[in-house]
């Protein structure tokens, strides 16, 4: 076996097992649940809604972040059940990475300060859900790209 | 190859070489799905398993999937750092017979 041969089956098989990633479906369905689900929470802790509307608005916001949180398992199970696991953290472009490190603080950080300011959980659950939904979906598909 | 400078000899058989490269792609992969996507035998791929994982360069393990048993086997820190640099020994090797050539 010449090196070339050995470097080009290597780079040839690594291939086969870096097509193996996450569906392309998945930070855009993740993000979108985990938002709405704290946006829909948030709106239904602000004044102007009845009881009964406030209490179905949290059960709705509730439902889709136990959804959001179930498709983790579900990714999981279906790579299990296809045989490949892929690497996903150590395939993330560098640019990406630096921005992810402080990307969640500031999220933590602007979050508190929609909360202090604003004096209100729900314009924080707001907050919250907009800013992590972006933060994930910008890692989720980082991801994707190698 | 075997005892050029840099190269791994854990690496040196094609079946390692293949499996290796196969896990280095992933986190973890199942027994049947490295014979399949190596286009390697099964009695190969566990030979070649066991002697990276005699290296330390792999890691097997038993699970399942349902109610079915799996195999699972995935790179060791120590094994994708010393498959990396078994490329760079080859990439090295290559470029030095270029320049040979010319």
């Amino acid at each position: 076996m010449t090196p070339q041969a050995a470097l080009a089956t290597a780079a040839d098989v690594r291939r086969t097992a870096a097509s193996h990633q996450m569906p392309s479906w998945f930070p855009t369905v993740s993000a979108s649940t985990f938002t709405a689900g704290m946006v829909i929470s948030g709106v239904a802790r602000l004044n102007g809604f009845g009881r009964g509307a406030s209490a179905g608005m949290s059960t709705a916001g509730a439902v889709l972040i136990v959804a959001n949180f179930a498709l983790y398992p579900l990714l999981m199970w279906r790579w299990r059940r296809n045989g490949v696991v892929p690497r996903v953290n150590g395939c993330v472009p560098a640019a990406r990475r630096r921005v992810a490190l402080w990307a969640t603080p500031v999220a933590f950080a602007l979050s508190a300060v929609v909360w202090v300011s604003t004096g209100s959980f729900g314009w924080m659950l707001i907050a919250t859900g907009v800013l992590f939904g972006a933060e994930g979906w910008y890692r989720q598909t980082g991801w994707r790209q190698r | 190859m075997t005892g050029a400078p840099g190269l791994d000899e854990a690496f040196t058989t094609m079946p390692r070489l293949k499996a290796a490269a196969f896990l280095a792609g992933c986190a973890e992969a199942d027994f049947g799905a490295v014979t399949e996507a190596c286009e390697l035998t099964a009695p190969t791929l566990s030979k070649a398993a066991t002697a990276l994982e005699a290296a330390g360069y792999l890691h097997i393990r038993k699970g399942h999937v349902g109610r079915r048993p799996r195999t699972w086997l995935s790179l060791t820190a120590e094994g994708r750092c010393a498959f990396k640099a078994h490329l760079a020994a080859l990439t090295a090797l290559t470029e030095q017979g270029r320049a040979h050539d010319t």
